[in-house]
Order: C-alpha cells, then sequence, then structure tokens
C-alpha cells in the first residue's frame, strides 16, 4: 500500500522530478558522462576498474524509466527491443530490473558495481550520485 | 453293463430329452470345472497382477510428484528475480511468486528463499519457521543430494546462482514438502489400503492404526498373511528406500474370484434349467405330433371313423409322416366306402335275386314260369338279350333247363334261356344266371308235380264218384228186390235171415258209397258252402233236431243237451245244412260208440268261437290214435272193440265239411274205456 503511495506521488511529479544516477560508495566510479551511462545501460560497457558493472533497470511502466531511457538513451520502446533482441543472440542480457526505487537503492547498497537512477528527493548519504539529470 | 443299459429309458421322448440334456449339458459342465480349479489360480494371479499394474502406477505418480518438485525447486532458483534475494526481496516479488507457485501445486508445501547467510528473504508460510537450513544445507551438501528428509518432510534444494554476478551464489530455494502429501496416492477403500513404508525407519505413511512390520526381502512381490494379501514395490528415486504396498484384505482380494464363482455357478445353474426346460420343449415339440398321431390312431380303432384327419403344427419329417398318415387313413376310408358300395350293390343283387325267385316260385304254369324269369332277366340286365328257346341249341349255354320226368326217374331237356352278350360273361354272372336256371327248373319241376299230383287226384276223385254211382244203381235194385222179399211171406225162417243179412250189407255197402262220394265230392271242389249268418238260437234249433232226429237210436243211452250262452243274439258264420251234418256225423259216432252211458251235448263260447261239445262216456280212443282220426278210411282197431258199423269216413267227411265254411273238429279223450269229446270250434263271422 505504501509502495503504491509512493508510486502514485511519483508518477504525479514526475517530468518536475529530478533523478541522480548513484552507485556504491565503495564503487571508484566518481562521476559518469550521459554517454558513458548510455553504453553501461546498453550493456556495451561492462566493467569499471576490473570491477562487473550492474545497472538496474525500474519497472516498465515507471515514468522515471521512460524519461531515463528518452534522456539517456535516446532511444524509443521499439528501438530498444529491437536492440536488445539482438544483444540476446549474442548472450548479452538488458539490466537487471527491481521493482521499486527503494529496491535500486537497496541492491546499490548490497552490490559494488550496482548503479540506478534514482529521483533525487531520495538520495542519501549511503549511496554515491555520479551523476544528475532531469529537469533542474 | 446292463445297469447303465437300463438307465436309458424306454420312450422316445425320455431318450431324445436325456440326449439334449447330455449334449446341451456336457460343455458347459467342463467349461466349470475348468473355471472353478483352473479359473481360481488364474484369476489370482490376475488379480495380483491388475493390482501390481495399479501398485505401479502409483509408485511412478508418487515418484513423478517427487521429481517434479524438485524441479520446481530447480526452476525457481534459475529464474532471474532470484537476484532480489540481494536486497532481501524487499519488493516482494519473490514471496509472490513463491505463493503463486504454491497455489499452482495445490499442495502441502512450503516454499522459501534462503540467502547466502540461510536467512530466510521469501517464505510462503504465514509465519517464518525456525527451521536450521544451515545444519540441513550443510548435511545435505555432505551427502551430495539435493535433498533431504526431515522428520515427516522432505527438503528440496536448489541453489540460487546470480545471474548478473558470475557464479555468486546467492543463497537456496527451499520446497518443504510434507510426506502427507503422499497420502492423495494412498488408496484406503473397500479393505484394500496402501502403505508407503520404509522399513529401515519403520515409517510409514497411510497406515497409522496397524503397527505391522512388513516382510519386505526384494524390490518387488507380493504374499499372504492370514487376513491380508500383501502387494509391495520399492520406490525408485528420492524415495528409493521406501516401498509402496498395498494391503488388501483376503476377502476383497478374492472377492472378484468368489463373485465370479458364485456367478459361474449361478450361470450354470441357470443354463441348466434353460437346458432342462429347452430339452423338455424340445422333446415336446417334436413328440407332440408324434402322440397326436398315435391318439389319432387309437381314436380311429376306437370309433372306426376313418374320416379323422390328424392336423399337426409341425414341419419336417413329423409333417411328412402326419400327412402320409392322413392320405393313408383317406385311402382306407376310400376302401371302406367302396366295400360298402360294392356290399349295397351286392345286397340289391341279391334282393333282385330273391324277388326273382318269389315271382318264379308264384307262378303256376310252364309258360308264365319261363316268361316270367325272361321278362326279369332283361330287367334286370338290361345290356344282354335273352331269348327263350325249346330247341337244344348248337353251342354252349349257360341256362340250360331241364326238368324231372318222375316216371322214367330221368332229366329230360326242356329248352334253354340263350344270352346274348356283347362281351364274356364272367364268374360272377355265370353262377348268378346258373343260380336262376336252377330256381326255373325247381320251379318247373314244382309246377310239373303239382299238376301231376292235381291230375291224380282229379283221377281218383272221378274214378269213385263214377264207381259210386255205378255201384249205386245195383246196389239200389239189390236192396228194392231184398226190401220186397223182406215182406215176402213164401219164404222160410232161414231164408229170411239170409235175406235180411243181404239187405243189411247192401244197405251198409250204400251208406259207405254215399260217404266215399260225399268225399269224392268235397275232394274234387264240388261241394261248395255257402255261409250265412245265424243266431245262438237257430244253432240251438240245429242241434235240437239232430238229438230228436237221433234220439232213438240210443236205446240205453241218456242225452242231456245245455245251451250255456244267454245272448241268444250272437251271430256265427256257418252253413246250416253242413253244420246239422256235421252234428249228426258227431252224434251218431257218439251214439254209436256209447252203450248204457250218457252223452252231453253243450253249447259254449271260448273267446270269439262258439264250441258245440258233444261228450261222451263210450269206449274212448288213446292219444297216438286220435291224430289218424283224421285220415280217409281209418277206424281204430283196439283189442277191446267190437266191428262197428260204418265206412269210417264220419270224422274225416265231418272235418272236411267243418273246413268248408272255416270251422274246426278236434277230438280229445282220456285214453280207452275213458270216453271222448268231440268240439265243433266255430270262428266268429
Amino acid at each position: 500500500m505504501k509502495i503504491l503511495y509512493l508510486i502514485i506521488i511519483s508518477t504525479i511529479f514526475i517530468y518536475s522530478e529530478e533523478y541522480v544516477v548513484i552507485t556504491n560508495q565503495k564503487s571508484t566510479i566518481s562521476s559518469l558522462t550521459k554517454r558513458e551511462l548510455k553504453s553501461i545501460y546498453l550493456r556495451k560497457k561492462r566493467y569499471y576498474g576490473g570491477i562487473k558493472l550492474i545497472p538496474l533497470n525500474l519497472s516498465l511502466e515507471d515514468n522515471l524509466r521512460k524519461s531515463f531511457q528518452s534522456d539517456i538513451l535516446q532511444m524509443n520502446f521499439t528501438q530498444l527491443e529491437t536492440y536488445w533482441m539482438k544483444q540476446h543472440y549474442k548472450g548479452h542480457r538488458p539490466p537487471y530490473q527491481v521493482k521499486s526505487t527503494k529496491g535500486a537503492i537497496l541492491f546499490v547498497k548490497k552490490r559494488v558495481g550496482a548503479l540506478a537512477y534514482i529521483p533525487y528527493r531520495y538520495v542519501d548519504s549511503s549511496v554515491k550520485v555520479i551523476y544528475r539529470g532531469g529537469k533542474p | 453293463m446292463n445297469k447303465i443299459y437300463d438307465l436309458i429309458p424306454k420312450t422316445l421322448k425320455r431318450q431324445l430329452q436325456l440326449t439334449l440334456f447330455i449334449v446341451g449339458f456336457f460343455p458347459y459342465l467342463f467349461i466349470l470345472i475348468y473355471i472353478h480349479n483352473l479359473g481360481e489360480e488364474k484369476i489370482l494371479s490376475d488379480t495380483l497382477a491388475m493390482r501390481h499394474i495399479e501398485l505401479h502406477r502409483v509408485k511412478e505418480h508418487i515418484e513423478d510428484q517427487l521429481l517434479h518438485i524438485s524441479r520446481e525447486a530447480e526452476f525457481l532458483a534459475s529464474l532471474d528475480m532470484m537476484n532480489d534475494i540481494i536486497i532481501g526481496d524487499i519488493d516482494r516479488r519473490i514471496t509472490q511468486l513463491l505463493i503463486q507457485k504454491k497455489r499452482d501445486l495445490n499442495m502441502e508445501i512450503e516454499i522459501l528463499a534462503i540467502d547466502s547467510e540461510q536467512k530466510i528473504v521469501a517464505t510462503t508460510a504465514e509465519k517464518k519457521s525456525d527451521f536450521n537450513y544451515h545444519e540441513i544445507i550443510k548435511q545435505s551438501n555432505r551427502l551430495n543430494q539435493n535433498y533431504l528428509f526431515v522428520d515427516d518432510n522432505i527438503l528440496f534444494f536448489s541453489p540460487v546462482i546470480s545471474t548478473i554476478d558470475d557464479k555468486e551464489k546467492l543463497g537456496y530455494i527451499v520446497i518443504r514438502y510434507s510426506l502427507d502429501n503422499l497420502n492423495d496416492y494412498i488408496v484406503s477403500d473397500r479393505g484394500v489400503r496402501s502403505i508407503i513404508y520404509n522399513p529401515h525407519t519403520k515409517l510409514r505413511v497411510g497406515d497409522n492404526e496397524a503397527k505391522d512390520n512388513y516382510l519386505i526381502d526384494k524390490n518387488s512381490g507380493n504374499y499372504m498373511t492370514p487376513k491380508y494379501l500383501i502387494l509391495y514395490e520399492k520406490l525408485d528415486g528420492l524415495l528409493s528406500p521406501w516401498y509402496l504396498l498395498y494391503r488388501i484384505e483376503k476377502s476383497v482380494a478374492l472377492e472378484f474370484l468368489d463373485k465370479f464363482i458364485i456367478f459361474v455357478w449361478g450361470l450354470s445353474i441357470l443354463g441348466f434349467v434353460v437346458m432342462l426346460l429347452m430339452s423338455l420343449w424340445i422333446s415336446r415339440r417334436i413328440l407332440h405330433p408324434i402322440s397326436q398321431l398315435s391318439k389319432a390312431t387309437q381314436t380311429i380303432i376306437e370309433t372306426q371313423d376313418y374320416t379323422t384327419q390328424v392336423d399337426i403344427d409341425s414341419l419336417g419329417e413329423i409333417k411328412e409322416l402326419s400327412e402320409n398318415f392322413n392320405a393313408m387313413i383317406q385311402e382306407t376310408n376310400r376302401s371302406f366306402m367302396i366295400l360298402e358300395e360294392e356290399n349295397r350293390v351286392r345286397l340289391v343283387r341279391f334282393t333282385q335275386l330273391v324277388d326273382i325267385f318269389n315271382q318264379i316260385i308264384d307262378t303256376n304254369s310252364e309258360e308264365s314260369c319261363i316268361a316270367t324269369a325272361v321278362n326279369k332277366l332283361k330287367i334286370l340286365m338290361p345290356q344282354h338279350r335273352f331269348d327263350f328257346s325249346f330247341e337244344f341249341p348248337n353251342k354252349r349255354e349257360t341256362m340250360m333247363i331241364y326238368v324231372k320226368n318222375f316216371d322214367m326217374q330221368s332229366c329230360d331237356f326242356y329248352g334253354v334261356i340263350s344270352i346274348d352278350s356283347g362281351d364274356d360273361i364272367d364268374e360272377n354272372q355265370d353262377k348268378f344266371y346258373h343260380s336262376i336256371s336252377t330256381m326255373v327248373m325247381l320251379q318247373l319241376d314244382q309246377i310239373r308235380l303239382i299238376d301231376k299230383t292235381k291230375e291224380i287226384s282229379d283221377a281218383k276223385s272221378k274214378f269213385i264218384s263214377y264207381m259210386s254211382h255205378e255201384l249205386r244203381t245195383p246196389l239200389h235194385t239189390i236192396l228194392s228186390s231184398t226190401q220186397y222179399l223182406v215182406g215176402y211171406s213164401g219164404l222160410t225162417l232161414a231164408q229170411q235171415e239170409k235175406i235180411v243179412t243181404i239187405e243189411s250189407s247192401a244197405n251198409h255197402l250204400l251208406i259207405m258209397i254215399n260217404d266215399i262220394l260225399d268225399i269224392a265230392q268235397i275232394e274234387a271242389g264240388k261241394r261248395v258252402a255257402s255261409p250265412a249268418m245265424a243266431s245262438i238260437s237257430e244253432i240251438e234249433d240245429i242241434v235240437a233236431e239232430v238229438i230228436d232226429m237221433l234220439g232213438l237210436l240210443a236205446e240205453d243211452t241218456d242225452i242231456s243237451f245245455t245251451n250255456h250262452i244267454r245272448d241268444m243274439e250272437s251271430y256265427f258264420m256257418v252253413d246250416k245244412k253242413l253244420l246239422k251234418q256235421i252234428v249228426i256225423n258227431l252224434l251218431s259216432n257218439s251214439i254209436k260208440f256209447t252203450d248204457n252211458g250218457t252223452i252231453d251235448i253243450a253249447i259254449e263260447r271260448s273267446g270269439e268261437k262258439l264250441l258245440i261239445t258233444i261228450k261222451d262216456s263210450g269206449i274212448g280212443i288213446s292219444e297216438e290214435n286220435i291224430s289218424q282220426l283224421f285220415n280217409s278210411f281209418t277206424q281204430i282197431k283196439s283189442k277191446n272193440s267190437r266191428v262197428h258199423k260204418g265206412s269210417g269216413l264220419g270224422l274225416v267227411i265231418s272235418q272236411k265239411l267243418a273246413h268248408l265254411f272255416g270251422s274246426d273238429i278236434k277230438l280229445i279223450s282220456d285214453g280207452e274205456g275213458h270216453g271222448t269229446k268231440a268240439t265243433i270250434e266255430i270262428a266268429n263271422k
């Protein structure tokens, strides 16, 4: 119920909301460019400083995911689907998908190589912000 | 051998019934015996085999289920979503999945996801159990198997390997499978119970009450206890030390067998009855017509009714038999009819023959006899022609007629009735014609004989009449001469005596001649009676007249006369003249033969007849002589009789006269010396 409430809230403020890309505190990544982010999320760049990168996606319906994909990947849904279809044959899989922002943050906390985009207001000190995006 | 022979029924019906019964029943009996003995073993083994198949199928189901569960664990563990273990299933995605899975499986199971620190991340249980998975996993790792028995649970493990971090073991998917699930495969029905049994641990599922231990010494088998039939099979795979057992109550296990035997017995009894009825029915059906035939024959014998027909409702040989029987009866009947007809014809012919004979006998002359015979033959045999001829035929003829020549004692040819027939005359006809000709000959003989006799009688009568007349004339001359001489005074006494003798003798001779003449007249038919009605008083007058006339002759004899009839006006048909003569004759006889006695004359009635009786106390007559009295010229000779005057023709004449007007004379005597009673019987009218 709480989750549902949060989703509704976040949906209302989606466009006005700033997002950040976070990673584990222990990660050697200090910041990433839009381009770097894109290649990580398209699983072209898989390691960073010897650490396997684990990009996390929110669920497909999530507005933040939609705006992240159009902002960073600059690809629409169909394009992405086609892309991952091809990648599937090469043995690459799309980023692991978590259900909630909370899960994403927890995942980032648990795994060094993990990175996730979250609304700015969720940011706390336990994670490291490596990118800022969306409307300022 | 004889005893067996005696057992065979004697009647066709029983034989047929027995044969049908044996033919129908023996194969049946063999089947029954076979089923009863060999069938039992077969059915038991069939039952066991069936149960073994069932057991095996259940076993496979159990194994399948366990395999399925273990596969499910592996499947769940392989899911991408299991990466959420890392974040402690914060989004409850795993929990939801597991719950969904549990619902799908619909079993009494618990599915858990535990992380690498053996902490339960997600579970389908309401509250988290305090299972020490750490130890369990360690133990199963040691055993190198992905499952473990814990109490009455099987725990299935499947490690979750991260799909995002290479080869990183995130934890385990655990499915806790309660052995109670196996209860779904436990059969507990009507004495059959399946048990999942571990002979090592004595652990069992589905057998809570019984604490028996089962004798299991191989992978699969069966044995019997006094109460149960036990079938078992070793389970493979996860439950490899376990066995699946079927404990079947003997009564249930052999129920089918028992029922089958009862069924077979019932069927055989039914078959027996059906066979019996069938054999009875068939034999009846076959033999009923025969007994009908037999009955019909009996009826025909009893009633002699040859029109009887047998109506038999049957086909085939019996039908043919009955038809032949009917044909035979018809033929017999026809023959009988023909015989009867022939008999009738014969009878007619016989009657005709008798008729011819009668007609022939009735003829009086030779000519009419021959004519009658020929005419009758013509009527009887219209197809033949008959002609009579006096000429001797020049060919052989059937109806040759001969007549007897009585004088020559020989047979003379008389004539021939020639038969002109188209074809030959058969033997029967020949006999017939012959008999007629014989009859004709007899009749001719008779006619000739009668004619001859008449001739002789006539000659005699003529002779007597003539002779009497011729004798009477000289006799009258003698009498008148002697009567003259008697009155003549010139004779001496001696001469007179001689003359009287002559006169007396001549007189006697005259009486005799008169009598003879009377008889001759009567016999020649010259005396004709003229009967007329006469009353009793008239008859009384006649008798009285005669008594007056003859009374003088009865010198020493008393004559009494009584009329017993009151009704003087009764009339009788008599010839008064003749009656008077008869009374004269009879009374004069009585007077003649009675000296110093009595003569009683009476008129009386006997029924319709009028009797005039003249009873004397004279010399009488012996019985044997009475019958001779009525012959001509008979006078009875007896030792104490004297010579009586008379011709001896009195009675004969009297009777002949009486006969002329329908009366009769009867004479009775109590014997010689006891008198005689003469009776004139005058018939009424």
